[in-house]
């Protein structure tokens, strides 16, 4: 397109900005989802790591998974809810029960200590939460980890 | 057109996409090795080796904190203060001068709210970091085997009220640190005891600051830092705004998170009588020792202040003043919030025999959003 066309027809021609709006519109629609959507979106299953390394995984409506390497550590045992989930660490075990018809996860026991305060701990449920049991280095998160642009304190 | 439009699209692709992806690059490093808690730095990555030196840093500071002030560790300051007789004189690290200094700061402000010298009531209660081992035998005359479920001797009780006057510690500097331990004795059943001091309240808070202000000074400027579930400090968001923090719930028919606070560039302290505690006979014990009676908060009374969050000034100063707060009972925490808070931001949800909760606060209505519907806020 020569400098005379573009000076005649114009930059901006009735076509062009319908485009440009319809664009602009779709691509603002997708950023907010990737901005404000994706991170309130329902957690799909739960993660169970220690020291950051992942132990366990569990995806609603799809099952459980054992980490390589943890297949002797990792006991599933299945209950009238969901699952009991009983993971063997080297300081200890820790017990978990994930309800498959409300989609929370609790710690039922540890060992980890007399008090066993990681049990006291709220559960992870579909909106996040974490559970942290401080003596195992344990965490158990919403799949796909803590939603660190969320942070909570108490 | 179709030229024009589609590149127009793809830089359009092109920065939304680097909007969304820019999320990728903040991480977090988590540790579980001090003060029997998580210590997590969140962060907007600088590179990879000026985050991990940096994170090598924090960790260190945090282990010389530790290993200055923690009663898990035999060779701190404090457990040498707390093993050595009445009247002795003992020499301290630059650290724990400094989080004795602020303590005594704390108890004069809070009027013996904030009371560290309660540490043998917190280890009469089963509150002290021995009792979290999973191996826990008894070895005090006091201790007992179910301590969970049997209550301390009231003998005790009121015995050891004379050896939590922290004002008579006196600490000095002389080419070196130095305190002595109160020349003050308590004997039941022919064993002696003496002062034992607990910076439980306020050692997180302190290293929070610490930690706060390396990262600071490596240039860092968004993301946080957390020293357990009780002390923050937070710099901007990643878009270097105001980040919303959620203020986890004292109960569970409040929902998972009371509120979320707005905060930027400011230390945020929380505690409450949810963190650390167990149930006998229906009451609930926690961690939070009352100076005034020697129980644990909310024990006797059947009502009571159930958590507390500070925002602003430092860690140790808020987290001294989430326990202060606890300790003091409504009517006197509405007036420390009146006349004492008037540089910081501070609430308390209050449960009352009616089982109606109200959350006193004098934040601003915009610093916070109430995500609980059963609770009534109050602005003091």
């Amino acid at each position: 397109m020569s400098l005379e066309q573009v000076k005649k027809s114009g930059v901006f021609a009735a076509g062009d900005l319908l485009l440009y709006g319809a664009l602009l519109v779709i691509l603002t629609a997708l950023l907010l989802l990737f901005t404000f959507g994706l991170a309130h979106a329902p957690a799909r299953g739960i993660l169970v790591s220690q020291n950051g390394e992942p132990v366990y995984t569990y995806v609603f409506g799809e099952g459980g998974r054992i980490a390589d390497g943890w297949e002797d550590c990792v006991t599933e045992t299945r209950t009238q809810t969901g699952m009991l989930v009983r993971i063997q660490t080297q300081s200890g075990f820790n017990l978990l029960e994930i309800n498959l018809n409300n989609r929370r996860t609790v710690m039922l026991d540890s060992d980890c200590s007399r008090n066993k305060q990681c049990t006291h701990m709220a559960a992870v449920h579909s909106e996040g939460g974490a559970i942290v049991c401080v003596p195992h280095a344990l965490t158990v998160t919403a799949l796909g980890g803590e939603n660190l642009l969320h942070p909570n304190i108490g | 057109m179709i030229k024009k439009a589609v590149s127009f699209g793809l830089a359009v692709v092109a920065l939304t996409g680097c909007a969304a992806c820019g999320k990728n690059d903040f991480l977090a490093y988590d540790s579980f090795a001090y003060f029997g808690s998580q210590t997590r730095w969140a962060f907007s990555s600088a590179s990879q080796e000026t985050d991990r030196a940096v994170w090598e840093t924090l960790k260190s500071n945090a282990e010389e904190l530790q290993n200055s002030v923690s009663l898990s560790c035999p060779e701190s300051c404090i457990s040498r203060f707390n093993a050595a007789p009445a009247g002795a004189l003992v020499e301290l690290d630059a650290t724990a001068y400094q989080i004795l200094k602020t303590a005594q700061e704390m108890y004069a402000l809070t009027d013996g709210a904030y009371n560290p010298a309660m540490g043998i009531y917190i280890d009469l209660w089963g509150f002290s970091p021995r009792f979290r081992r999973a191996d826990y035998a008894p070895v005090m005359p006091y201790d007992r085997q179910n301590f969970m479920s049997e209550l301390p001797d009231p003998r005790y009780l009121r015995a050891f009220f004379p050896l939590t006057d922290f004002s008579k510690v006196r600490i000095w500097e002389d080419g070196g640190y130095f305190a002595q331990k109160p020349d003050c004795t308590v004997t039941v059943d022919g064993a002696e005891y003496t002062m034992q001091l607990d910076f439980g309240g306020i050692a997180k808070g302190a290293c929070t600051d610490i930690e706060g202000a390396k990262i600071r000074e490596a240039g860092y400027r968004n993301g946080y830092f957390h020293l357990g579930t009780s002390s923050m400090y937070v710099l901007e968001n990643p878009s270097g705004g105001v980040w919303e923090i959620g203020v986890n719930s004292p109960r569970g028919e409040l929902g998972a998170q009371i509120l979320t606070l707005r905060v930027q560039n400011k230390t945020v302290s929380s505690g409450g009588d949810y963190e650390l505690y167990y149930e006998a006979g229906g009451t609930r014990y926690c961690h939070v020792i009352d100076p005034q009676t020697g129980y644990p908060v909310n024990a006797l009374a059947g009502e009571g202040i159930l958590c507390a969050t500070v925002i602003g000034g430092s860690g140790a100063l808020g987290d001294a003043l989430t326990t202060a707060i606890m300790a003091m009972g409504r009517d006197r925490a509405i007036d420390f919030l009146r006349q004492k808070c008037q540089n910081v931001g501070a609430l308390f949800v209050f449960r009352g025999r009616d089982g109606q909760y109200v959350m006193y606060t004098n934040l601003d209505a915009e610093e916070y959003t109430l995500l609980s519907d059963k609770i009534t806020a109050v602005k003091v």
